[in-house]
């Protein structure tokens, strides 16, 4: 696309084509930095919070650590210590480990891929606002005993209302749920981000590594995490109207929370590993000067990966009495899982050999990675034998093992990951002295902690015991581990004050590039991502043109400034990257911030049931939406030349569009959550048939049908709606019209249905049944409550005028969502009339 | 939707396919055993045998269908470059772990009776 | 019935766990033929990591400062599929089918003849066991449960409340308790002894002093305790006796406790026919002596905090002494 002799654009630039993209794209000053939504900056944020989480369950850890140094110690009381475990496990799962790796992707990403920002920051804004008030309330529980004292797993019905009768469980069900959605929407922001934000010519195979894998990482997210949703869903649902998903005597099961839970948890494990494999992809080839061995081969192993922790989930059931046979096709599966994390090793090891390392503190922790890494995984394979998990499930061997995958296999290439690109945001570098002390210190310190752990399981001491008795003889191993887990921490301590030392987090003019590195983060950057934009042709492009950090900030390569005024950045093909149109991105705003804030209090405040202050906070978080969502899909403008002649259009409907993607990955979010309730309904049929109606009692099929013919009816109505958008000759009437029929067709439906169900008797406590059918009217009725908004929200701008033939994306978006809808309804119909039909 | 779009979202799905291919063979012999040992116990083994033959002769046949559009995108396509022929090359590779973990599914139906 | 074991694993124990080692609740000290099976796997399965684990080792060492010709060798992509594809999928080939023929292996134990067969009731947080002799009374105690050796016993595992796991290490893997379920153990411990298990699946509060003991006797004196078992414990013959027993009956025990042949009958908490023959009290939290049965009585929250029982401090100490003095000696008459 650009030879060595010919550039996109001409020099001198104009004297003021730097300036002015510099004052786009400033940084709000003082407190008004929380209106900012630059990727930067909310990355930096995110990575400080998500740090901070991290320090605190650390701290939880460590009291566990001293409580169980002794026997019968007396150092915590039995609730505390239930609480703490909690506390630590939910934390380091739900409040570091997932968000700290979608910070680093919101940090990294863009400048990676050379794109100015990602394609939604206030979405990335919001998520991390949310995720940050959230977490600190939730962690806040702690401090007034009203902390959830259930693991992290949240078993019922130890957590029924029954046995947990306190708000801690809701804390942590409302708490994770709207965590989760923070994690999705990061997700979605991620997916297009990388499918459609990478430099012109970027083609799939010479990504760097990391965007692979927070592609997958993403992907992941999208299907494991409604699980996991669905099931807070029904446990709160339990909790607060006593529909009895989980309680047997009225047909329900508790065993159905833990395939739901491990159908997200097995995967979660992997969702964390792999954005930290990706930061050893590219710590290593820049390491050893040389490029990385076997990229397809790690691109296959990501993707094996991505699929493989799917059908692992009963592995964390093996000691609930299912048959032998099932169990053995998921030790199969925790066999084949186990490929792609030797296909990396061996890839990584084989990278080193072909360059010459760099004894750096980067490369110390990506070695002690290698290592920890692989004793992880070595006893993930023992606990995949069925026999012997029979004997190590549930004990400190467990726990050992998944300390040293997860800490092991993502938090020593997070310390790599944070010494490695600390110069990429930073005016100084951090201390290479200090961080391999730290290495040494954390290396050294974990292993004392963990690998006795081993040992105590093997002696027969369960996980989550608040203490033990001298004559169980655990206590030289427990007080070794204690030991460790101090010089850990100490390793920790000094890494914060290299923090506080060398730390200078700059939008420009960082330490740069002292490692010789090859990707575009490495170009000198500024907030807004680099000056000018160059055409990839090689996976190490730093390598390749030497001189290209020169071109780039002399303005030589593509949009070279601000062309619209606005904030922009070049939108590609998903697969070749070849450019498609400019996105004109939104600047600092209040609404992320506030609508972000008041989301967690309406949760909040949910959970300690003044739910009137929690609809007016819940109100106000929609206004603060609906205000945010009125300024963006701008008006088109006349296409812009970004150089080399190339002409981008402004503005894209259809498949083109960045927001057609992100609503189709968010569909996905819907349908998989969907297909996990489906799965719900049919598990709970298979454990208590007997609870499931007789014909007889069954609504009259006329029901199900006419809501059928409602939804259909619907569908067809919104494509003719489309026809008669409004336009230059035609006014907002028709469509008005036709779009809130077609929304009213919806409602129609739905209540329809509940009344059928209503009027034949059923009632969502009577039995697990019950409570399945109202489920799935549940379900629906959050889908149409949303397409109603967003048919209110599309007849508004086409009064204002925001809606039309060709500036149509919220439309566009609207039909994707309703025909998703109606289509959902009918699978809810056909499973809850159809089935018992069927069954019975 | 442009041409290079639909080949791009063919090459997408040709490497979806071989891991999607696997998962739903793993969760239908699954689900099988979870079904068929609800019902009477005389069955359940011939029944168990039927389905896993069925669901992996299937699963083989998908397999080798993702194969032979991978050869014949080769064939038409010998010399396009970049994305398109990187994700044929990694469809290759996730055919051949899909066969290995689905080998890994049905070997232990060998060893162990149906709903002990 | 023991198996001959290889001595190699014996040495590698003590080379291990060399030390540190504890045989009160240990995984690696088998008593059953189940967990015999299972301790084979293990010591299997810690020399294939041992050995997986030096090979990533020594490669990592050889690739970052190996001689040339060995680093040029590692650096091939080829080298990546046959140490990262090949080599993994043969050994986890074996792996698996050793994992699938042991489970086969312990489906096909004996457990057919005349077997024993036990209830266990997991419940926060003690265990409720129950025998169903083919004649006479149901025989209820907790946190004990007596087996015989030699032959296979089934444990009928069930959950009052929460999920427990019933997990005794020396004796065979953990199952899970689960409400609404009823899953079993299959075992045939080799040798009589005492061995100690606990709840493995975290039940909230005290779940980490839900313990037990499993007492296995020779077949001939496992019958004898039976047959005693079932006897009703005879009425007090002392006056301090007789005291503890109007204060058992009025304090309103027998709400929650059983003692047969008195009006207690209350099935809330453990039954008390044979207290005075048990081992402890508030499950294994003190061994079973008056002062400690004393202290559960009126201080039981700080024994097993969160219980079900309220602490009875209205009592008098010499009320208090005649009750315990009734409950030891509820066994059965030699």
């Amino acid at each position: 696309m650009v030879d060595a002799v010919s550039y996109p654009n001409t020099l001198p630039r104009p004297s003021e084509e730097l300036a002015q993209l510099e004052a786009i794209w400033a940084t709000p000053g003082g407190w008004r930095i929380v209106t900012d939504v630059n990727n930067t900056v909310i990355g930096l944020f995110y990575t400080a919070t998500a740090v901070l989480f991290f320090l605190l369950a650390g701290i939880l850890a460590l009291l566990m650590r001293l409580q169980l140094a002794v026997p019968s110690n007396t150092f915590l009381s039995q609730e505390a210590y239930n609480q703490i475990f909690t506390m630590h496990g939910t934390v380091m799962m739900f409040l570091f480990a997932v968000p700290v790796v979608e910070a680093m992707g919101i940090l990294l990403l863009p400048q990676m891929l050379g794109a100015r920002d990602l394609p939604f920051p206030r979405l990335g804004a919001y998520a991390f606002w949310a995720y940050l008030v959230g977490g600190l309330i939730f962690f806040g529980t702690l401090f007034f005993d009203l902390a959830p004292s259930g693991g992290w797993f949240m078993y019922p019905p130890l957590s029924s209302s029954q046995f947990s009768p306190g708000p801690g469980a809701d804390f942590w069900l409302l708490g994770i749920g709207f965590i989760e959605i923070s994690a999705i929407a990061g997700a979605i922001e991620i997916i297009v981000g990388v499918l459609r934000t990478r430099a012109p010519g970027m083609t799939l195979d010479q990504m760097p590594m990391f965007a692979w894998t927070m592609l997958i990482f993403a992907g992941m997210i999208v299907f494991a995490f409604p699980a996991v949703i669905l099931a807070t869903l029904l446990l709160e649902l339990e909790r607060a109207f006593n529909w009895p998903f989980f309680i047997a005597a009225r047909g329900g099961d508790a065993l159905l929370w833990q395939h739901l839970f491990w159908f997200f948890g097995h995967p979660e494990v992997y969702i964390i590993f792999l954005p930290a494999a990706g930061m050893v992809s590219m710590i290593v080839p820049t390491m050893c000067a040389t490029p990385l061995v076997g990229y397809r081969l790690i691109v296959v192993a990501l993707i094996a990966t991505g699929f493989f922790s799917f059908g692992l989930w009963v592995h964390h059931m093996f000691t609930t009495g299912i048959p032998a046979l099932s169990l053995s096709f998921f030790s199969a599966a925790s066999m084949a899982v186990a490929l792609p994390s030797g296909i990396q090793v061996f890839a990584w090891i084989a990278t080193i050999a072909s360059g010459r390392l760099r004894w750096t503190t980067p490369s110390l922790f990506v070695l002690g990675f290698l290592v920890i890494f692989s004793l992880g995984g070595l006893t993930g394979v023992m606990v995949a034998m069925v026999p012997f998990d029979w004997q190590a499930h549930d004990t400190y061997f467990v726990v050992a093992h998944f300390h040293y995958v997860l800490v092991g296999g993502m938090v020593f290439p997070l310390f790599a990951a944070f010494y490695y690109w600390a110069p990429a945001f930073s005016r100084l570098a951090l201390s290479e002295q200090l961080g391999k002390w730290i290495f040494l210190l954390m290396f050294a310190g974990f292993n004392v902690a963990f690998f006795p752990m081993h040992l105590t399981g093997l002696m027969g001491m369960p996980r989550r015991v608040y203490t033990y008795p001298a004559v169980m003889q655990w206590d030289v191993l427990n007080m070794i581990s204690t030991i460790g887990a101090f010089l850990l921490a100490a390793g920790i301590a000094i890494f914060l004050v290299d923090v506080v030392r060398s730390l200078r987090p700059a939008m420009s003019k960082t330490a740069g590039n002292v490692w010789g590195a090859a990707t575009l983060e490495w170009l000198p950057n500024n907030v807004y991502g680099l000056r000018s934009i160059p055409a990839v042709t090689s996976a190490y492009p730093l390598w390749h043109h030497p001189q290209l950090a020169k071109e780039i900030e002399d303005g030589r390569h593509f949009l070279p400034g601000s062309i619209t005024g606005l904030r922009e950045t070049i939108v590609t093909s998903p697969f070749d990257a070849t450019p498609q149109y400019l996105l004109r991105l939104p600047g600092p705003g209040w609404t992320p911030f506030l609508a972000a804030v008041l989301t967690a209090a309406f949760f909040m405040l949910l959970t300690v049931k003044a739910v009137v202050l929690a609809l007016i906070c819940g109100l106000l978080g929609i206004a603060m939406t609906v205000v945010w969502m009125w300024g963006s899909d701008l008006k088109p403008l006349p296409p812009v030349d970004i150089g080399a002649n190339l002409k981008l259009p402004t503005y894209a409907t259809g498949s083109l569009s960045h927001a057609w993607w992100a609503m189709i990955v968010l569909l996905l979010v819907a349908g998989s959550l969907y297909l996990s309730y489906v799965f719900s309904y049919l598990y709970l049929w298979t454990v208590s048939p007997q609870v499931w109606p007789r014909l007889s009692a069954l609504a009259p099929i006329a029901y199900p049908i006419v809501s059928a013919l409602l939804l259909v009816l619907g569908s067809a109505i919104l494509e003719i709606a489309r026809r008669v958008l409004p336009g230059r000759s035609r006014s907002s009437g028709a469509f008005v019209g036709l779009a809130g029929l077609a929304a009213a067709a919806l409602t129609g439906a739905l209540v329809i249905d509940v009344l059928a169900q209503w009027r034949a008797g059923l009632r969502p406590e009577s039995d697990a049944h019950g409570a399945m059918v109202y489920m799935a009217a549940f379900l629906q009725g959050q889908l149409t409550i949303a397409v109603l908004a967003m048919t209110g929200f599309a007849i508004a701008r086409s009064f204002a005028g925001r809606l039309d033939r060709k500036r149509r994306v919220a439309f566009d978006n609207l039909g994707l969502l309703y025909h998703y809808t109606v289509g959902q309804g009918l699978l809810g119909l056909l499973l809850v009339h159809g089935f018992p039909r069927l069954a019975g | 939707m442009s041409d290079t779009f639909k080949l791009s979202l063919g090459n997408l799905l040709q490497v979806l396919a071989p891991p999607l291919i696997w998962f739903l063979h793993l969760t239908t012999v699954y689900a099988a055993e979870a079904l068929i040992c609800i019902g009477p116990a005389g069955a359940a083994a011939t029944m168990m045998a039927w389905t896993i033959a069925l669901a992996t002769v299937a699963a083989l046949t998908a397999l080798l269908l993702t194969a032979w559009t991978l050869h014949r995108d080769n064939a038409r396509h010998p010399q396009s470059l970049g994305s398109s022929r990187f994700l044929r090359g990694v469809s290759h590779l996730l055919i051949l772990l899909s066969l290995l973990g689905i080998a890994w599914t049905i070997l232990p139906t060998v060893f162990l009776p149906t709903c002990a | 019935m023991i198996p001959a074991r290889p001595c190699w694993y014996l040495f590698g124990a003590s080379m291990l766990l060399g030390g540190c080692t504890s045989d009160v609740q240990s995984v690696m000290n088998p008593s059953s033929l189940q967990a015999v099976q299972i301790v084979e796997v293990a010591w299997f399965l810690f020399g294939f990591g041992t050995f997986v684990l030096v090979l990533v080792i020594v490669t990592l060492l050889l690739a970052i400062r190996g001689p040339l010709r060995i680093r040029q060798a590692l650096a091939r992509e080829s080298t990546v599929i046959w140490l990262g594809i090949a080599f993994p999928a043969v050994t986890l080939t074996v792996l698996l089918v050793y994992g699938v023929w042991v489970m086969r292996s312990n489906l096909n134990l004996p457990h057919g003849g005349s077997p024993v067969s036990i209830e266990v009731v997991g419940e926060q947080w003690w265990w409720r066991v129950l025998y169903h002799a083919p004649a006479g009374p149901q025989i209820a105690s907790a946190n004990e449960i007596r087996i015989p050796v030699g032959s296979p016993v089934t444990l009928n595992l069930k959950a009052a409340d929460v999920i427990h796991s019933f997990w005794v290490p020396s004796i065979g893997g953990k199952v899970d308790m689960i409400p609404g379920r009823t899953t079993q153990l299959q075992l045939t411990v080799d040798r009589p002894g005492v061995y100690r298990g606990q709840c493995a699946e975290y039940c909230g509060g005290a779940h980490a002093l839900m313990a037990m003991d499993v007492i296995a006797m020779s077949s001939s004196d496992y019958a004898a305790w039976l047959e005693r078992a079932a006897t009703v414990p005879a009425t007090p013959e002392t006056d301090i006796g007789l005291h503890g027993r109007s204060i058992f009956l009025a304090a309103g025990c027998g709400a929650c406790h059983t003692v047969r042949g008195t009006a207690a009958a209350g099935s809330l908490g453990p039954d008390l026919t044979h207290i005075g023959a048990r081992r402890s009290v508030g499950i294994k939290t003190l061994p079973l002596t008056r002062e400690n049965l004393m202290r559960f009585i009126v201080d039981g929250q700080h024994v097993k905090p969160g219980n079900l029982m309220p602490e009875f401090r209205v009592l008098q100490p010499q009320q208090l002494e005649a009750l315990a003095s009734y409950l030891l000696s509820l066994k059965a008459a030699d």
